[in-house]
Protein backbone atom coordinates (compact mmCIF):
# COMPACT_ATOMS: atom_id res chain seq x y z
CA UNK A 1 0.00 0.00 0.00
CA UNK A 2 2.69 2.03 0.78
CA UNK A 3 4.74 1.75 -2.55
CA UNK A 4 1.08 2.48 -4.81
CA UNK A 5 0.86 5.70 -2.39
CA UNK A 6 -2.35 3.95 -0.80
CA UNK A 7 -0.89 4.85 2.81
CA UNK A 8 -0.54 8.76 1.06
CA UNK A 9 -3.86 8.87 -0.13
CA UNK A 10 -4.93 8.02 3.08
CA UNK A 11 -3.12 10.69 5.39
CA UNK A 12 -4.00 13.36 2.72
CA UNK A 13 -7.68 12.20 3.63
CA UNK A 14 -6.86 12.89 7.23
CA UNK A 15 -7.07 9.46 8.48
CA UNK A 16 -4.86 8.24 10.75
CA UNK A 17 -3.29 5.58 8.66
CA UNK A 18 -1.32 3.31 11.43
CA UNK A 19 -4.34 3.02 13.47
CA UNK A 20 -6.31 2.41 10.41
CA UNK A 21 -4.62 -0.24 8.90
CA UNK A 22 -2.09 -1.52 11.96
CA UNK A 23 -4.86 -1.73 14.36
CA UNK A 24 -7.33 -4.06 12.96
CA UNK A 25 -5.13 -6.19 12.18
CA UNK A 26 -3.27 -6.52 15.64
CA UNK A 27 -6.88 -7.00 17.17
CA UNK A 28 -7.60 -9.74 14.45
CA UNK A 29 -4.54 -11.14 15.94
CA UNK A 30 -4.58 -11.39 19.53
CA UNK A 31 -8.23 -12.61 19.47
CA UNK A 32 -8.12 -15.45 16.67
CA UNK A 33 -4.52 -16.81 17.43
CA UNK A 34 -6.15 -18.17 20.81
CA UNK A 35 -9.04 -18.85 19.18
CA UNK A 36 -7.14 -20.96 16.47
CA UNK A 37 -5.30 -22.56 19.86
CA UNK A 38 -8.32 -23.25 21.39
CA UNK A 39 -9.61 -25.29 18.27
CA UNK A 40 -6.13 -27.27 17.74
CA UNK A 41 -6.24 -28.13 21.51
CA UNK A 42 -9.98 -29.37 21.43
CA UNK A 43 -9.13 -31.57 17.71
CA UNK A 44 -5.79 -32.87 19.26
CA UNK A 45 -7.54 -33.86 22.91
CA UNK A 46 -10.64 -35.07 20.41
CA UNK A 47 -8.33 -36.99 18.32
CA UNK A 48 -6.28 -38.74 20.75
CA UNK A 49 -10.39 -40.36 22.45
CA UNK A 50 -10.81 -41.25 18.35
CA UNK A 51 -7.88 -43.05 18.18
CA UNK A 52 -8.74 -45.03 21.62
CA UNK A 53 -12.21 -45.78 20.44
CA UNK A 54 -11.13 -47.03 17.14
CA UNK A 55 -7.85 -48.88 17.93
CA UNK A 56 -9.01 -50.47 21.00
CA UNK A 57 -5.30 -50.50 22.39
CA UNK A 58 -6.42 -47.99 25.14
CA UNK A 59 -9.46 -48.13 26.45
CA UNK A 60 -11.25 -44.63 26.30
CA UNK A 61 -11.80 -44.57 30.08
CA UNK A 62 -8.35 -44.98 31.00
CA UNK A 63 -7.66 -42.03 28.13
CA UNK A 64 -9.92 -39.67 30.27
CA UNK A 65 -8.61 -40.67 33.83
CA UNK A 66 -5.11 -39.99 32.19
CA UNK A 67 -6.26 -36.73 30.80
CA UNK A 68 -7.75 -35.60 34.17
CA UNK A 69 -4.84 -36.91 36.68
CA UNK A 70 -2.07 -34.95 34.12
CA UNK A 71 -3.91 -32.12 33.99
CA UNK A 72 -2.41 -28.70 35.46
CA UNK A 73 -4.20 -25.72 35.28
CA UNK A 74 -0.42 -23.44 34.83
CA UNK A 75 -0.45 -25.15 31.15
CA UNK A 76 -3.92 -23.28 30.66
CA UNK A 77 -2.55 -19.82 31.36
CA UNK A 78 0.77 -20.65 29.57
CA UNK A 79 -1.24 -21.80 26.46
CA UNK A 80 -3.37 -18.65 27.11
CA UNK A 81 -0.57 -15.77 27.50
CA UNK A 82 1.51 -17.58 24.62
CA UNK A 83 -1.57 -17.56 22.01
CA UNK A 84 -1.92 -14.04 22.80
CA UNK A 85 1.68 -12.56 22.74
CA UNK A 86 2.36 -14.55 19.81
CA UNK A 87 -0.39 -13.16 17.73
CA UNK A 88 0.42 -9.32 18.68
CA UNK A 89 4.11 -10.28 17.69
CA UNK A 90 2.98 -11.67 14.19
CA UNK A 91 0.66 -8.94 13.43
CA UNK A 92 2.34 -5.98 14.81
CA UNK A 93 5.87 -6.72 13.21
CA UNK A 94 4.55 -7.93 10.21
CA UNK A 95 2.70 -4.32 9.93
CA UNK A 96 5.24 -2.57 11.49
CA UNK A 97 7.27 -3.74 8.12
CA UNK A 98 4.45 -3.72 6.01
CA UNK A 99 4.09 -0.20 6.72
CA UNK A 100 7.41 1.26 6.73
CA UNK A 101 8.03 -0.23 2.93
CA UNK A 102 9.67 1.98 0.49
CA UNK A 103 10.66 1.18 -3.33
CA UNK A 104 8.78 -0.96 -5.54
CA UNK A 105 8.25 -4.94 -5.69
CA UNK A 106 11.46 -5.77 -4.49
CA UNK A 107 11.61 -4.06 -1.40
CA UNK A 108 8.32 -5.51 -0.53
CA UNK A 109 9.49 -9.13 -1.33
CA UNK A 110 11.82 -7.94 1.19
CA UNK A 111 9.63 -6.67 3.57
CA UNK A 112 7.83 -9.99 3.80
CA UNK A 113 11.04 -11.91 4.50
CA UNK A 114 11.78 -9.59 7.18
CA UNK A 115 8.23 -9.94 8.91
CA UNK A 116 8.44 -13.28 8.99
CA UNK A 117 12.45 -13.76 9.90
CA UNK A 118 11.69 -10.92 12.90
CA UNK A 119 8.46 -12.45 14.12
CA UNK A 120 10.30 -15.78 14.29
CA UNK A 121 12.83 -14.60 16.14
CA UNK A 122 10.45 -12.56 18.41
CA UNK A 123 8.41 -15.79 18.82
CA UNK A 124 11.42 -17.78 20.24
CA UNK A 125 12.40 -14.98 22.72
CA UNK A 126 8.83 -14.49 23.78
CA UNK A 127 8.73 -18.44 24.03
CA UNK A 128 11.90 -18.59 26.33
CA UNK A 129 10.62 -15.61 28.69
CA UNK A 130 7.50 -16.86 28.99
CA UNK A 131 8.18 -20.33 29.61
CA UNK A 132 10.75 -19.12 32.33
CA UNK A 133 8.31 -16.99 34.06
CA UNK A 134 5.31 -18.77 34.21
CA UNK A 135 6.79 -22.96 34.73
CA UNK B 1 -5.37 31.06 -2.09
CA UNK B 2 -2.09 28.60 -0.74
CA UNK B 3 1.18 30.70 -0.11
CA UNK B 4 4.60 29.07 -0.53
CA UNK B 5 7.15 30.43 0.82
CA UNK B 6 10.64 29.65 0.30
CA UNK B 7 9.88 25.77 0.20
CA UNK B 8 13.62 23.78 0.36
CA UNK B 9 13.18 19.93 0.49
CA UNK B 10 16.74 18.00 0.53
CA UNK B 11 16.31 14.00 0.23
CA UNK B 12 20.33 13.17 1.46
CA UNK B 13 22.38 14.78 -0.56
CA UNK B 14 19.87 15.49 -3.32
CA UNK B 15 18.94 18.97 -3.13
CA UNK B 16 15.51 18.61 -4.98
CA UNK B 17 14.02 21.97 -4.23
CA UNK B 18 15.62 24.87 -3.68
CA UNK B 19 13.57 27.77 -2.50
CA UNK B 20 10.77 28.06 -3.81
CA UNK B 21 8.28 30.96 -3.29
CA UNK B 22 4.45 31.25 -4.93
CA UNK B 23 1.27 32.58 -4.51
CA UNK B 24 -1.47 29.84 -5.99
CA UNK B 25 -4.84 31.90 -6.05
CA UNK B 26 -8.23 30.37 -5.58
CA UNK B 27 -10.60 30.00 -9.14
CA UNK B 28 -7.67 29.33 -11.28
CA UNK B 29 -5.83 26.69 -12.51
CA UNK B 30 -2.40 26.94 -11.17
CA UNK B 31 0.05 24.81 -12.93
CA UNK B 32 3.66 23.41 -12.24
CA UNK B 33 5.60 22.12 -15.21
CA UNK B 34 9.03 20.67 -15.91
CA UNK B 35 11.15 18.03 -16.98
CA UNK B 36 10.84 14.92 -15.15
CA UNK B 37 12.38 14.77 -11.73
CA UNK B 38 12.54 18.48 -11.70
CA UNK B 39 11.02 17.97 -8.17
CA UNK B 40 6.98 18.81 -9.48
CA UNK B 41 5.68 16.12 -7.20
CA UNK B 42 7.83 16.87 -4.54
CA UNK B 43 6.61 20.60 -4.81
CA UNK B 44 3.01 18.95 -4.54
CA UNK B 45 3.78 16.89 -1.90
CA UNK B 46 5.37 18.95 0.35
CA UNK B 47 2.43 21.49 0.02
CA UNK B 48 -0.18 18.63 1.05
CA UNK B 49 2.73 18.04 4.03
CA UNK B 50 3.14 14.66 2.62
CA UNK B 51 6.79 15.48 2.41
CA UNK B 52 8.12 17.76 5.25
CA UNK B 53 10.03 20.81 3.70
CA UNK B 54 13.46 20.74 4.95
CA UNK B 55 12.91 24.62 4.98
CA UNK B 56 10.25 26.95 4.11
CA UNK B 57 6.26 26.92 5.13
CA UNK B 58 3.11 26.45 3.76
CA UNK B 59 0.11 28.69 4.44
CA UNK B 60 -3.57 27.60 3.48
CA UNK B 61 -5.88 30.94 3.42
CA UNK B 62 -3.18 32.58 5.68
CA UNK B 63 -3.03 29.29 8.36
CA UNK B 64 0.31 28.21 8.69
CA UNK B 65 0.32 24.88 7.38
CA UNK B 66 3.84 23.49 8.01
CA UNK B 67 4.01 23.94 11.61
CA UNK B 68 0.61 22.27 12.54
CA UNK B 69 0.41 18.71 13.77
CA UNK B 70 -1.70 15.57 12.69
CA UNK B 71 -4.82 16.05 14.85
CA UNK B 72 -4.36 20.49 13.48
CA UNK B 73 -4.47 19.59 10.11
CA UNK B 74 -7.17 17.47 9.69
CA UNK B 75 -9.81 20.21 9.41
CA UNK B 76 -7.50 21.89 6.32
CA UNK B 77 -7.16 18.12 5.37
CA UNK B 78 -11.20 17.61 4.54
CA UNK B 79 -11.11 20.42 2.47
CA UNK B 80 -8.39 19.07 -0.30
CA UNK B 81 -8.81 16.68 -2.95
CA UNK B 82 -5.56 15.48 -4.57
CA UNK B 83 -5.35 13.05 -7.49
CA UNK B 84 -1.68 11.05 -7.13
CA UNK B 85 0.20 10.26 -10.60
CA UNK B 86 0.00 6.14 -9.86
CA UNK B 87 -4.07 7.11 -8.90
CA UNK B 88 -3.44 5.27 -5.49
CA UNK B 89 -6.71 3.61 -5.73
CA UNK B 90 -7.74 2.01 -2.55
CA UNK B 91 -7.37 -1.61 -4.06
CA UNK B 92 -9.48 -3.61 -1.84
CA UNK B 93 -12.15 -1.64 -2.86
CA UNK B 94 -14.46 -1.09 -6.09
CA UNK B 95 -14.86 2.45 -7.75
CA UNK B 96 -17.96 3.26 -5.98
CA UNK B 97 -16.55 2.47 -2.60
CA UNK B 98 -13.43 4.12 -3.39
CA UNK B 99 -15.21 7.58 -4.19
CA UNK B 100 -17.30 6.91 -1.34
CA UNK B 101 -14.71 6.23 1.30
CA UNK B 102 -14.36 10.52 1.97
CA UNK B 103 -17.80 10.78 2.33
CA UNK B 104 -18.12 7.76 4.68
CA UNK B 105 -15.29 9.28 7.03
CA UNK B 106 -16.69 12.86 7.14
CA UNK B 107 -20.34 13.25 5.95
CA UNK B 108 -23.14 12.17 7.77
CA UNK B 109 -24.86 11.24 4.06
CA UNK B 110 -26.94 8.61 4.10
CA UNK B 111 -26.21 5.65 1.99
CA UNK B 112 -28.75 7.28 -0.97
CA UNK B 113 -27.19 10.30 -1.01
CA UNK B 114 -23.13 9.01 -1.19
CA UNK B 115 -24.27 6.43 -3.88
CA UNK B 116 -26.04 9.66 -5.66
CA UNK B 117 -22.46 11.65 -5.24
CA UNK B 118 -20.69 8.71 -6.38
CA UNK B 119 -22.99 8.31 -9.89
CA UNK B 120 -22.57 12.46 -10.23
CA UNK B 121 -19.10 12.19 -9.95
CA UNK B 122 -18.43 9.15 -11.72
CA UNK B 123 -20.96 10.60 -14.60
CA UNK B 124 -18.18 13.44 -14.70
CA UNK B 125 -15.46 12.03 -15.20
CA UNK B 126 -16.95 9.52 -18.16
CA UNK B 127 -17.32 6.52 -16.06
CA UNK B 128 -20.89 5.98 -15.62
CA UNK B 129 -21.76 2.36 -14.97
CA UNK B 130 -18.25 1.48 -13.91
CA UNK B 131 -19.22 1.00 -10.04
CA UNK B 132 -18.53 -2.21 -9.26
CA UNK B 133 -15.53 -2.63 -10.73
CA UNK B 134 -11.85 -2.99 -8.75
CA UNK B 135 -9.11 -0.99 -9.66
CA UNK B 136 -7.33 -4.09 -11.03
CA UNK B 137 -10.04 -4.14 -13.70
CA UNK B 138 -9.42 -0.68 -14.63
CA UNK B 139 -7.27 0.81 -17.44
CA UNK B 140 -4.56 2.53 -16.32
CA UNK B 141 -6.48 5.99 -17.89
CA UNK B 142 -9.57 4.71 -16.26
CA UNK B 143 -7.70 4.92 -13.06
CA UNK B 144 -6.92 8.21 -13.27
CA UNK B 145 -10.82 9.24 -13.91
CA UNK B 146 -11.67 7.36 -10.94
CA UNK B 147 -9.13 8.91 -8.70
CA UNK B 148 -10.36 12.38 -10.26
CA UNK B 149 -13.47 11.53 -9.13
CA UNK B 150 -12.81 10.42 -5.98
CA UNK B 151 -10.80 13.72 -5.19
CA UNK B 152 -13.79 15.50 -6.28
CA UNK B 153 -16.08 13.78 -4.02
CA UNK B 154 -16.22 15.57 -1.25
CA UNK B 155 -15.90 18.88 -3.26
CA UNK B 156 -12.83 20.22 -2.40
CA UNK B 157 -11.32 23.63 -1.56
CA UNK B 158 -8.17 22.81 -2.94
CA UNK B 159 -7.49 20.59 -5.56
CA UNK B 160 -4.09 19.32 -6.49
CA UNK B 161 -3.91 16.55 -9.38
CA UNK B 162 -0.62 15.33 -10.22
CA UNK B 163 -0.31 14.34 -13.92
CA UNK B 164 -4.08 13.66 -15.02
CA UNK B 165 -3.72 13.10 -18.56
CA UNK B 166 -1.18 10.97 -18.55
CA UNK B 167 -2.33 7.29 -20.13
CA UNK B 168 -5.47 9.73 -21.33
CA UNK B 169 -6.19 9.82 -25.29
CA UNK B 170 -6.08 13.37 -26.40
CA UNK B 171 -9.74 13.53 -26.34
CA UNK B 172 -9.99 12.17 -23.19
CA UNK B 173 -7.51 14.43 -21.85
CA UNK B 174 -9.00 17.51 -23.14
CA UNK B 175 -12.25 16.79 -21.37
CA UNK B 176 -10.28 16.24 -18.26
CA UNK B 177 -9.01 19.21 -18.52
CA UNK B 178 -11.96 20.86 -19.11
CA UNK B 179 -13.48 19.58 -16.29
CA UNK B 180 -11.00 20.44 -13.97
CA UNK B 181 -11.35 24.04 -15.40
CA UNK B 182 -15.34 23.85 -15.06
CA UNK B 183 -14.98 22.68 -11.04
CA UNK B 184 -12.30 25.46 -10.14
CA UNK B 185 -14.30 28.11 -11.74
CA UNK B 186 -17.70 26.56 -10.73
CA UNK B 187 -16.64 26.12 -6.98
CA UNK B 188 -13.58 28.83 -6.56
CA UNK B 189 -11.47 26.04 -5.70
CA UNK B 190 -7.27 26.26 -5.71
CA UNK B 191 -6.52 23.61 -7.97
CA UNK B 192 -2.83 23.08 -8.42
CA UNK B 193 -2.06 20.99 -11.64
CA UNK B 194 1.00 18.84 -12.04
CA UNK B 195 1.58 17.93 -15.89
CA UNK B 196 3.84 17.65 -19.15
CA UNK B 197 1.32 17.82 -21.22
CA UNK B 198 1.49 20.87 -23.40
CA UNK B 199 -2.23 20.80 -24.29
CA UNK B 200 -3.31 21.79 -21.05
CA UNK B 201 -0.26 23.97 -20.48
CA UNK B 202 -1.82 26.39 -23.80
CA UNK B 203 -5.42 25.16 -22.80
CA UNK B 204 -5.87 26.21 -19.13
CA UNK B 205 -2.87 27.44 -17.75
CA UNK B 206 -4.08 30.84 -15.77
CA UNK B 207 -1.19 30.52 -14.09
CA UNK B 208 1.93 28.69 -14.72
CA UNK B 209 5.08 27.41 -12.76
CA UNK B 210 8.09 26.32 -14.54
CA UNK B 211 10.67 24.54 -12.27
CA UNK B 212 13.71 24.20 -13.12
CA UNK B 213 16.89 23.18 -11.14
CA UNK B 214 14.91 22.78 -7.83
CA UNK B 215 14.29 26.83 -8.36
CA UNK B 216 11.14 28.79 -9.61
CA UNK B 217 12.22 29.71 -13.08
CA UNK B 218 9.45 31.47 -14.93
CA UNK B 219 6.10 32.22 -13.97
CA UNK B 220 3.44 33.81 -16.30
CA UNK B 221 0.29 33.02 -18.05
CA UNK B 222 -0.75 30.39 -21.26
CA UNK B 223 -0.50 34.08 -23.79
CA UNK B 224 2.77 34.98 -22.16
CA UNK B 225 4.48 31.63 -22.54
CA UNK B 226 4.20 31.60 -26.41
CA UNK B 227 6.35 35.13 -26.19
CA UNK B 228 9.02 34.27 -23.41
CA UNK B 229 12.88 34.63 -24.55
CA UNK B 230 13.69 32.29 -21.42
CA UNK B 231 15.88 29.54 -23.25
CA UNK B 232 15.27 27.10 -20.32
CA UNK B 233 11.45 27.29 -20.99
CA UNK B 234 11.40 27.39 -24.53
CA UNK B 235 13.89 24.28 -24.79
CA UNK B 236 11.00 22.68 -22.52
CA UNK B 237 8.08 23.58 -24.12
CA UNK B 238 8.38 23.68 -27.85
CA UNK B 239 10.87 21.05 -27.79
CA UNK B 240 8.85 19.10 -30.75
CA UNK B 241 9.07 20.36 -34.29
CA UNK B 242 5.45 20.69 -34.35
CA UNK B 243 5.32 22.83 -31.17
CA UNK B 244 7.95 25.04 -33.07
CA UNK B 245 6.12 24.84 -36.37
CA UNK B 246 2.67 26.17 -34.02
CA UNK B 247 5.08 28.85 -32.19
CA UNK B 248 6.26 30.30 -35.81
CA UNK B 249 2.57 30.83 -36.64
CA UNK B 250 1.63 32.58 -32.85
N1 LIG C 1 10.99 9.78 -1.35
C1 LIG C 1 12.09 10.15 -2.00
N2 LIG C 1 13.31 9.83 -1.53
C2 LIG C 1 14.44 10.22 -2.17
N3 LIG C 1 14.46 10.94 -3.31
C3 LIG C 1 13.29 11.29 -3.84
C4 LIG C 1 12.03 10.91 -3.22
N4 LIG C 1 11.02 11.40 -3.97
C5 LIG C 1 11.60 12.03 -5.00
N5 LIG C 1 12.95 11.98 -4.94
C6 LIG C 1 13.90 12.57 -5.88
O1 LIG C 1 13.48 13.89 -6.13
C7 LIG C 1 13.65 14.24 -7.49
C8 LIG C 1 12.36 14.81 -8.03
O2 LIG C 1 11.35 13.80 -8.03
P1 LIG C 1 9.85 14.09 -8.40
O3 LIG C 1 9.09 12.84 -8.24
O4 LIG C 1 9.40 15.27 -7.63
O5 LIG C 1 9.98 14.48 -9.93
P2 LIG C 1 8.85 14.94 -10.94
O6 LIG C 1 9.19 16.32 -11.38
O7 LIG C 1 7.50 14.70 -10.36
O8 LIG C 1 9.11 13.94 -12.15
P3 LIG C 1 8.05 13.20 -13.13
O9 LIG C 1 7.61 14.20 -14.11
O10 LIG C 1 8.89 12.14 -13.77
O11 LIG C 1 6.94 12.65 -12.28
C9 LIG C 1 14.14 12.99 -8.20
O12 LIG C 1 15.52 13.15 -8.42
C10 LIG C 1 13.88 11.87 -7.22
O13 LIG C 1 14.91 10.92 -7.31
MG1 LIG D 1 5.94 13.40 -10.70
Amino acid sequence: MRVTEQIDALEIMGVNAPGYLISPKIIAGVSMIPLLTIISVVLGLGGGYLACLTSHDIPTTLYLDGLRDGFNHVIVTVCAVKSISFGFIITSVCAYFGFYTSGGALEVGQSATKGVVYSCIWILFADLVISSLLL
Amino acid sequence: MITVKDITKTFGENDVLRGISAELKSGKNNLIIGGSGSGKTTLLKCIVGLHEPTKGQVFFDEQNFTDMNFEQRVPIRTHIGMLFQNSALFDSMNVEENIMFPLNLFTNMTKAEKLDRANFCLERVNLKGKNKLFPSELSGGMKKRVGIARAISMQPKYLFVDEPNSGLDPKTSILIDELISELTQEYNTTTVIVTHDMNSVMGIGDHIIFLYNGKKWWEGTNKEIAHTDNKELNDFVFASKFMQAAKAKL
